[in-house]
């Protein structure tokens, strides 16, 4: 055997022979290298170009770059396990016609030369051909305009080539090294070994149901949105193992359980299913919980990224409730000249400011004791800020004459607090409890927060006290406006806001909301651009376990239908049980991956307020559309899976 | 009546790709009496495994009729023929056919659970059935657990418990040791015994030594037959060999 050629044709037809194995892994490495392509040709086209936000998007697509390239690889190499499985027996042949382990190994790589190169050319060209696309999808997407240009990325042709070089390289290693370890002849006959009847485990069933239990509570009970941050990971890994669990020893506990109710299970329909699925719950655990995990993935991915780009607009208008905000150190009184120096710029502009909203605050950080907050404390979890009342009418709350040691107050999160509060030592009563007005509100995220609203005489006196005591400047002044007049005029007026505010040093922040579109505009857009991305590898990975799935499940229920068939099973009935368990073991995971994201609504909700998204019903369309897309997707791929699967099973039933 | 009429049943397979016809059987026909133990033999190729399948209602015929009872299996539709042979055949298999996803009872069970049949009713029949197979230890085992012989008695077992007008049986022995063999064969010779009618296809001399008739069949038709009579094993053994050795040599047979 020393002709080169022989092995090269042997690979090649061994190729085309299993093509029901080798089509989806030639697909799946061309859809990898095409996806990774995309991306590195993307933040190459945005460099080049220079966009807006250019470094941003790049930082962003690199990370992008990187997950996905481990993703793919991950993808790849259980692709590769798969087939090489498959073709055990094959192998084994070959050692029985004579040839040794080197001229396998030949044959392996010719193999893995071939769907290499071919996967590589068609992912890079179709990459190319998408690519283009997609980054315009990503424009769309971060509200950025560009001409429409073609361009080619040669350095990201390179580097696809490169790291998927790489990737085939190590799967021929893989490839060797299971070749090495494995005694070809057993397995000859590897697949006629009887497998034994799984054995229930309590024990694990009962973990997974402790920690599936854990999960969700954390989800579930996670209040504060900074909670829901913290708890989310953590609640994540707990799920995961949960899921792992149930799925393997779990559901073997419940078809065991069922296996013993004589009445139920001598029905021909549970006869075959559940002792069919005692075996294959067995072998497809493993599968089924990562195919549930990943949907989950696609879904909350899909929903949370959708949502904040639906949403991004109210969120900008929450965040950024006027469209100039300006804030000065010190009080209304030592920035009146600033402020003429603002009034006249939009005067001399020919710009109007519109509903003006301005006061005058000052905050501390303390932790309350009970009624009481101290001025200095270790820790920093209680919020407060005081207020002169008539800046807090300023600022849209209630009007109400108030006593000297009166104060209006609003609480936003912890236990509620008496009729009094006492701060650093001073006792003030309260004379009613208020909701702040809008612009007040928002606290700083973290723990509860008490805005107090006191009498100007109060105010000056409680601030200087504090201000000794803490050895810093502690007032604020606050300017909320919108702007009106000519578009022109508007403009002159924004590019001089910033240095006329300055004019006396006291400008302390310049937020404009027109200005901070941008750049939200393109966080939010490249969040749903690589959501995007992962969302497309997460279905790959699950279509190509779905495929391999049902191949496999249908080489083992080949012989299974045939029996039955001859003991007396009309091909109707197998259909129809083939169909119940198919429909069974694909919908499982599905069913499983909207219980775990239905447990995790709460907590998503709580962390998209960190993206300024408080719009409930809105996150819940959206993850009730993913879910509804996602499982659309889900039956089409299910349908197509079930054909190959039925293909392999059905003449069997029809033939002996 | 006989139990099992067969008529001019031919079958011609056509490959799926050009115009090939080959024909499996070219005229079979044939009856077994109700009671019968009917060995069929023949070469590979014969067109035993394809009349068996007929037979079976595992295949169609392409033209001829099988009678067994009143019904004609050959016209039967596909959901009839499914429940007819539940309830009319049993089956024993080369190669047993047992199902490792379920356990010896449960294999059983099987064809009962197909038709219907209540928890009761299949307990009820498998104790004494199992007694007499030699099985009633290993009813919670599982086909991987157990022998070769202790299979195709569980196989004999499923076969039975239908109560079925006929046992059609694969090359039985044909996956079994001597011993193994010698007992399944002394098994079916006890069931025929009482009263159970079984048409065997087989490779074996021994096996069919034990039948009541042997049909020879040979280029798809029954070329001979020979009875059993009030000959002895050892006497019907040596005349099947005989037999077997002439058509064998090609020449047409002549009784002495």
């Amino acid at each position: 055997m020393k002709n080169k050629g022989f092995f090269l044709s042997l690979g090649w037809e061994n190729i085309r022979r299993n093509r029901v194995v080798y089509g989806p892994y030639l697909l799946a490495g061309a859809v990898c290298v095409g996806l990774v392509y995309m991306i590195s040709s993307i933040s190459q086209q945005i460099s080049a170009t220079n966009v807006r936000w250019a470094v941003y998007l790049e930082s962003v697509l690199n990370f992008c770059w990187w997950s996905c390239c481990f993703l793919t690889l991950l993808i790849l190499f259980y692709v590769n396990s798969f087939v090489m499985k498959q073709r055990k027996r094959e192998l084994g042949l070959y050692v029985v016609l004579g040839m040794e382990k080197r001229h396998i190994a030949a044959v392996l790589f010719w193999e893995v030369l071939i769907s290499g190169i071919s996967s590589i050319l068609c992912g890079i060209l179709g990459g190319i051909a998408v690519g283009q696309l997609m980054f315009r999808l990503l424009l769309f997407f971060t509200k950025l305009t560009q001409p429409i240009s073609f361009f080619a990325a040669p350095k990201a042709v390179v580097y696809a080539a490169v790291y998927f070089g790489a990737v085939y390289l190590l799967l021929f290693l893989y490839d060797l090294y299971v070749l090495a370890k494995t005694d070809p002849v057993s397995l000859l006959h590897a697949d006629d070994i009887g497998e034994r009847e799984p054995k229930t485990r309590h024990i694990l069933t009962f973990f997974g149901v402790v920690t599936l239990a854990l999960g969700y509570g954390l989800a579930f009970w996670a209040d504060a949105p900074s909670d829901a941050l913290l708890a989310f990971f953590p609640a994540v890994l707990l799920v995961i193992a949960a899921t792992f669990l149930l799925f393997t020893s779990g559901s073997i506990a419940l078809l065991k359980r069922l296996k013993k109710e004589k009445g139920f299970y001598y029905q021909p329909k549970n006869f075959i299913s559940v002792s069919g699925l005692l075996y294959r719950m067995k072998q497809n655990a493993v599968g089924l919980a990562s195919i549930c995990i990943l949907s989950t993935c696609v879904l909350v991915t899909l929903s949370t990224t959708l949502c904040i780009n639906i949403g991004e607009e109210s969120s900008l208008q929450e965040r950024y409730p006027q469209e100039i905000h300006l804030v000065f150190n010190g009080s209304a009184q030592k920035n009146e000249a600033a402020i003429k120096a603002v009034e006249q710029l939009a005067e001399s502009s020919g710009s109007v400011l519109e509903n003006s909203h301005s006061f005058s605050w000052a905050a501390i950080y303390s932790c309350r004791e009970g009624d009481s907050i101290p001025l200095e404390t270790e820790s920093a979890s209680t919020y407060l800020r005081i207020v002169p009342i008539d800046d807090f009418q300023a600022a849209g709350g209630v009007s109400t004459a108030l006593h000297s040691g009166e104060i209006l107050l609003y609480q936003d999160g912890g236990a509620p607090v008496g009729d009094t509060l006492t701060i650093d030592g001073e006792t003030l009563c309260v004379r009613e409890k208020v909701i702040a007005p809008k612009l007040l509100r928002g606290g700083n995220g973290m723990g509860e927060s008490f805005l107090a609203a006191v009498t100007q005489e109060d105010f000056s006196r409680l601030v200087s006290k504090w201000e000794t005591g803490l050895g810093e400047k502690l007032v604020r002044y606050d300017w909320y406006f919108d702007l009106g007049g000519e578009e022109t005029a508007q403009e002159k007026f924004l590019t001089n806001l910033p240095s006329v505010a300055d004019t006396y040093g006291t400008l302390r922040t310049y937020e404009s909301r027109e200005e901070a579109r941008g750049e939200f505009y393109a966080l939010n857009g490249s969040l749903l651009f690589i959501g995007i991305f992962f969302v497309l590898l997460f279905l790959l990975a699950t279509v190509l376990l779905l495929y391999y799935k049902q191949i496999t499940e249908g080489y083992d229920d080949r012989r299974r239908f045939r029996i039955l068939s001859e003991v007396g099973l009309s091909r109707m009935e197998s259909r129809a049980a083939i169909r119940r368990q198919t429909l069974l073991m694909f919908f499982l995971p599905l069913g499983a991956a909207v219980i775990h994201i239905a447990a995790a609504f709460r907590a998503l909700c709580g962390i998209l307020t960190l993206f300024q998204l408080y719009d409930t019903a809105l996150f819940l369309l959206c993850t009730t559309g993913s879910a509804v897309v996602f499982g659309l997707f889900y039956f089409v791929v299910y349908r197509l899976t079930a054909r190959a699967y039925l293909r392999i099973v059905q003449p069997s039933i029809r033939e002996k | 009546m006989s139990l099992l009429q067969i008529n001019h049943l031919q079958k011609i397979y056509t490959t799926r790709f050009g115009n090939t016809q080959v024909q499996a059987l070219s005229d079979v026909n044939f009856s077994v009496e109700e009671g019968e133990f009917v060995a069929i033999m023949g070469e590979s190729g014969s067109g035993k495994s394809t009349l068996l399948n007929i037979l079976a209602g595992l295949d169609r015929p392409t033209k001829g009729e099988v009678i067994l009872g009143e019904k004609n299996i050959a016209q039967m539709p596909d959901k009839e023929l499914s429940t007819f042979r539940r309830k009319n055949l049993g089956f024993v298999f080369q190669d047993f056919n047992l199902l490792d996803t379920f356990s010896i009872r449960d294999n059983i069970y099987l064809p009962l659970v197909l038709s219907h049949e209540g928890i009761q009713e299949m307990e009820r029949r498998l104790e004494p059935l199992a007694v007499r197979l030699g099985i009633a230890d290993l009813l919670e085992k599982y086909p991987y657990e157990v022998s070769g012989g202790q299979k195709q008695r569980t196989a004999v077992a499923r076969a039975l418990i239908t109560d079925p007008q006929l046992i059609l049986a694969d090359e039985p022995t044909g996956a079994l040791d001597s011993k193994s063999s010698e007992e399944l064969l002394n098994l079916f010779e006890g069931i025929h015994r009482s009263g159970q009618t079984i048409l065997m296809v087989t490779h074996s001399v021994k096996a069919a030594s034990r039948a009541s008739r042997v049909l020879f069949i040979r280029d798809g038709e029954i070329f001979y037959q020979l009875y059993r009579g009030e000959m002895q094993g050892e006497e019907f053994f040596q005349k099947i060999s005989e037999t077997i050795s002439q058509i064998a040599a090609g020449g047409a047979i002549h009784e002495k």
